[in-house]
């Protein structure tokens, strides 16, 4: 298991600022992924009114590294054959019956999913996928009548 | 010969003591960015697969909700003519609603009756199709595709905008942008007229919706930065959402 230490506004924006720097010297495949991490990941810029108000209210920090690590969660650990799995299960959950294949019909052809997904990650990853959950935004917002939200 | 009772062995493996490491925060996104910074771009069909795995998420969820919001229901799932019921088929590209080809799911209320039907990559006939007469035969132009839809039963191959009870558009994104919020915008304007809010033909999941016909469009990212665009669109009948892609 691991686990990761208390996390203040300090530690937060170090660690926004190591992702920006790491993301602004990447050279490779995922060019835009990485140029998005380090947009998001820049410190905020402040616009300012002609009365010298603030243009919009500043986001914490917490609300800004929680949208950056979605971002670089997705690039580092991309759907697998147990997110296939875990789908595979919610399904079968809302039909009370199992679900054994996923497939998809491209003309006569049949795909199953699971064949072009990577395999299940590591263990090291995914104690770590499972020790940075907590800063991520996990909230189902499909739950139904919530358009009351803004 | 009388069996000796077995006694409890000295085990020569040392007991497994469950251990939990502490990190620092930076050393945990350490890790992560040396992930990031060396994974591969997808292949082409990785990337469709992990886009309709999205969308079959994006429908799971959906049909939990009315499971929940709606007492004494049930879904069921519906595969193609001669299939297996364990095996789910759905559409790689636009497709019709084709019970031999593609598994769809029947939305059933507590009376036992069927009041919709959930299919993954459905086309539907555009409102500005329907109100050109729609008399020579379908072009291109005057078929939508509904990445999630649910549409009321029996509504034929291709239903028409009439029919669609909730429309989906999903975005397997890794950015969220203000073009995919326009693209939502237009699927909009060619599945309903902009009206007073009525009572929606979905109210377990969205009370309601200023169009005519009353079905929610909802635009699904897995980005969070989607929440941004939450307003003011809303109130044209749009609805943006956030669904975390569990990885």
């Amino acid at each position: 298991m691991l686990e990761i230490a208390a996390a203040g506004e300090d530690e937060l924006e170090e660690a926004l600022r190591l992702i920006h720097e790491k993301a602004r010297a990447y050279r490779g495949p995922l060019v835009h992924e990485f140029a998005e991490i380090a947009r998001r990941s820049a410190p905020e810029a402040i616009e300012l009114r002609p009365d010298g108000e603030e243009v919009a209210e500043r986001r914490t920090a917490q609300d800004r590294f929680s949208e950056v690590l979605a971002l670089l969660m997705a690039v580092a650990f991309p759907p697998d054959r147990e997110t296939e799995k875990r789908v595979r299960r919610e399904l079968a959950d809302v039909i009370g019956k199992p679900v054994r294949a996923l497939r998809l019909r491209d003309g006569n052809d049949l795909i199953k999913v699971v064949d072009h997904l990577p395999p299940r990650a590591r263990k090291a990853d995914l104690n770590l996928q499972h020790a940075l959950r907590r800063f991520l935004p996990l909230h189902d917002e499909l739950d139904g009548q919530d358009d009351r939200r803004g | 010969m009388a069996k000796t009772t077995a006694a409890a062995k000295p085990t020569t493996k040392k007991a497994k003591i469950s251990k939990t490491a502490s990190v620092s925060l930076v050393e945990a996104v350490t890790s992560v960015l040396d992930k990031a910074m060396t994974a591969a771009a997808p292949s082409q069909l990785t990337a469709m697969s992990e886009d309709k795995l999205f969308e079959v998420l994006t429908m799971a969820r959906l049909l939990r909700a009315f499971k929940r919001l709606n007492s004494g229901s049930k879904v069921v799932h519906v595969p193609r003519q001669g299939g297996k019921a364990s095996e789910i088929i759905v559409a790689l590209n636009p497709a019709s609603a084709n019970r031999k080809k593609f598994s769809h799911f029947d939305l059933v209320d507590a009376s036992a009756t069927t009041v919709g039907e959930a299919w993954v990559s459905l086309e539907v006939q555009a409102l500005s199709w329907h109100m050109s007469g729609g008399a020579s035969k379908l072009p291109p132009a005057a078929l939508h595709e509904l990445d999630v839809a649910i549409v009321f039963p029996s509504s034929g191959l291709y239903p028409v905008h009439t029919q669609v009870q909730v429309a989906i558009t999903c975005k397997n994104v890794r950015s969220a942008t203000k073009e995919q919020v326009r693209e939502a915008l237009g699927l909009r304007r060619e599945t309903a007229l902009l009206r007073e809010p009525a009572w929606s033909s979905a109210p377990w999941l969205v009370a309601s919706v200023p169009a005519d016909p009353p079905s929610p469009l909802l635009l699904v990212s897995s980005d969070p930065g989607v929440k941004k665009y939450r307003t003011p669109v809303d109130h044209l009948g749009v609805y943006v959402r956030y669904l975390h892609f569990d990885t």
